[in-house]
């Protein structure tokens, strides 16, 4: 997912799951800061720089292919972008290694995503924005893994663009390019892919690197073959899978808000969302890679207010200029507390299934009792 | 290009030229020592190969050409072995047929880069052709000469470059699209 939906589709989610305008954009800009977080940022500002909750594409060329790098891009792909969903998945006849891979496949409503709704419980907008993040791109990301591998992450050449005619799907072919220069083309199917690498653990094949960005635009339905599912193909229908997202978003912020006793995984707040059901499908099946200008015109009718663009840097003069020991008060305080809340939970949780691809967790959580 | 990947690359390139020195000072052993190296680094890659396939890559799809390239490497690196202790000519020759075989591939690999708009294809045909000249070159200097040892001067001059070339791109700077 991008700013569009990260920033002002969470600000639109928020508005209907009751927040005000300033809460939904302090939990927006948040939902947004995830993507913007890497170690860089936070060693400019002097920041914590285990709380980084992405890596820039420089990082990401820089990093080795060594346990402990692996492990550390593992803990900031698997916790923020690519949640696992079934850390007990089984597979019957492969190996342990190839086992601890798969079990990082992405995935919507699994346990770590009820944990981490309930870790952001209570803990501020920051933590909420946080959460919202890694809930849609559970939706966004799902079938990949955030970590490093070529058995789980590769695709090939069968990719189909599906569009809608009667009461099926038309096919026309996906085509691939591994230039850095070139721009994505929805109307020729044109679209940047990461290169195909023999290595196991090359960065290329990190996340839907090998899928390009299809996953992150709204609008693409495709079928495709993912290298784990046994020459099954797989339908991807991001319009969809991007509606629940919301819808999800809404449910868990009205329990966030303590509107809702619990939170549930697999249920989404269509009711509320039905008054402008029409409008945001309209946004999400929209053939364009970049549907912030639609959003960003959804979210001032639905505030009635005016909906500031995303700007990275406007919480660091309140950080750096903050006294030591007042620092943790301010936003970006809170925002690392929660980004290292969260990494700790979901490295815990990946550690205590037996699985070492993420490292060995050091809890955040109070009463939780981790290990260093 | 990672850090990591770096610091091979360049290292490979000082191994390459050691290599060169070692053969144009002593030709007949000099060839038989690369082809040892050439024989050890083979087997290795395909034992490497066929454990990554048993272990994880049988699953994938697509799986059956790491377990192919496996086995090709694995027969070549048995192949090479067996003509370790045979002519001089015989093992050029085997080096030769390499350098054609990865000429042509990087030729390739350098249209397909072109096919797909990427500013890295002339850097990659560039060598292809330069492989390929290299080995046409080979063959011209053994048709005039009709010495072993000509040969193998030649192939350390080409070696010597090769490794420059590898050098110099270890420092290059690389755009590659990276989405995670």
């Amino acid at each position: 997912m991008q700013q569009d939906f990260h920033y002002y589709g969470t600000y639109c989610a928020a508005i209907i799951s009751g927040h005000t305008h300033d809460e939904s954009l302090v939990i927006a800009y948040s939902a947004q800061f995830v993507d913007c977080c890497t170690r860089t940022y936070l060693g400019s500002i002097k920041a914590p720089v285990n709380a980084a909750t992405t890596q820039s594409q420089l990082e990401l060329v820089d990093a080795g292919s060594d346990p402990l790098s692996l492990q550390n891009i593992t803990r900031i792909w698997a916790s923020f972008h690519f949640l696992p969903g079934d850390l007990n998945a089984e597979r019957k006849k492969c190996s342990k290694r190839y086992l601890h891979k798969y079990r990082l496949i992405c995935n919507t409503n699994g346990e770590l995503v009820r944990d981490t709704i309930e870790l952001a419980k209570g803990k501020g907008l920051e933590a909420e924005g946080l959460a919202m993040h890694v809930l849609a791109d559970t939706w966004a990301h799902r079938y990949f893994a955030g970590t490093p591998s070529l058995v789980i992450n590769n695709t090939d050449y069968f990719f189909y663009e599906l569009f809608p005619e009667g009461d099926g799907y038309r096919e026309e072919k996906i085509k691939f390019n591994h230039n850095p220069s070139s721009v994505d083309d929805p109307q020729t199917r044109q679209y940047t892919n990461s290169v195909y690498q023999t290595s196991e653990n090359s960065v290329m094949n990190l996340g839907h690197g090998r899928a390009g960005h299809l996953p992150d635009y709204s609008y693409i339905r495709y079928r495709y073959m993912p290298a784990w599912k046994d020459y099954d193909d797989l339908i991807k229908d991001n319009p969809s899978d991007y509606y629940h997202a919301f819808c999800q978003m809404v449910y868990a912020m009205k329990y966030l808000r303590g509107e809702k006793p619990l939170f549930e995984t697999g249920r989404y707040d269509e009711q509320s969302v039905s008054p402008w059901k029409e409008r945001i499908t309209g946004i999400l099946q929209k053939r364009q890679i970049d549907a912030s200008e639609d959003w960003k015109a959804f979210a001032c009718e639905l505030s009635g207010m005016e909906v500031e663009d995303f700007n990275v840097d406007q919480y660091q003069a309140e950080y750096t200029g903050a006294v030591k020991g007042s620092k943790e008060e301010t936003y970006l305080g809170r925002f690392i507390s929660a980004a290292l809340a969260q990494k700790s939970m979901v490295t815990k949780r990946i550690y205590s299934s037996g699985n070492l691809l993420a490292g060995i967790s050091v809890d955040k959580e109070p009463g939780r009792g981790g290990r260093r | 290009m990672t850090k990591t990947r770096r610091i091979k690359e360049f290292l490979i390139g000082i191994v390459m030229i050691a290599v060169a020195l070692l053969l144009a000072l002593d030709p007949v052993h000099g060839l038989k020592a690369v082809a040892v190296l050439l024989c050890i680094s083979l087997l290795i890659g395909g034992i490497r190969a066929l454990w990554f396939y048993l272990s994880m890559a049988k699953h994938m799809v697509g799986g059956k050409a790491v377990l192919f390239r496996g086995i090709i490497l694995l027969d070549a690196g048995v192949f090479t072995f067996s003509i370790i202790d045979k002519s001089q000519l015989i093992i050029l020759v085997y080096l030769i047929v390499g350098h054609v075989f990865a000429g042509v591939v990087d030729l390739m690999r350098g249209l397909e880069a072109k096919e797909i708009g990427s500013s890295s294809w002339k850097y990659k045909a560039g060598y292809g052709v330069t492989n390929l000249a290299f080995c046409a070159a080979l063959i011209i200097a053994f048709a005039v000469s009709r010495d072993n040892n000509m040969l193998v001067y030649v192939y350390a001059a080409g070696l010597f470059f090769s490794a420059l070339v590898r050098m110099r791109s270890s420092f290059k700077r690389t755009a590659i699209p990276y989405i995670p």
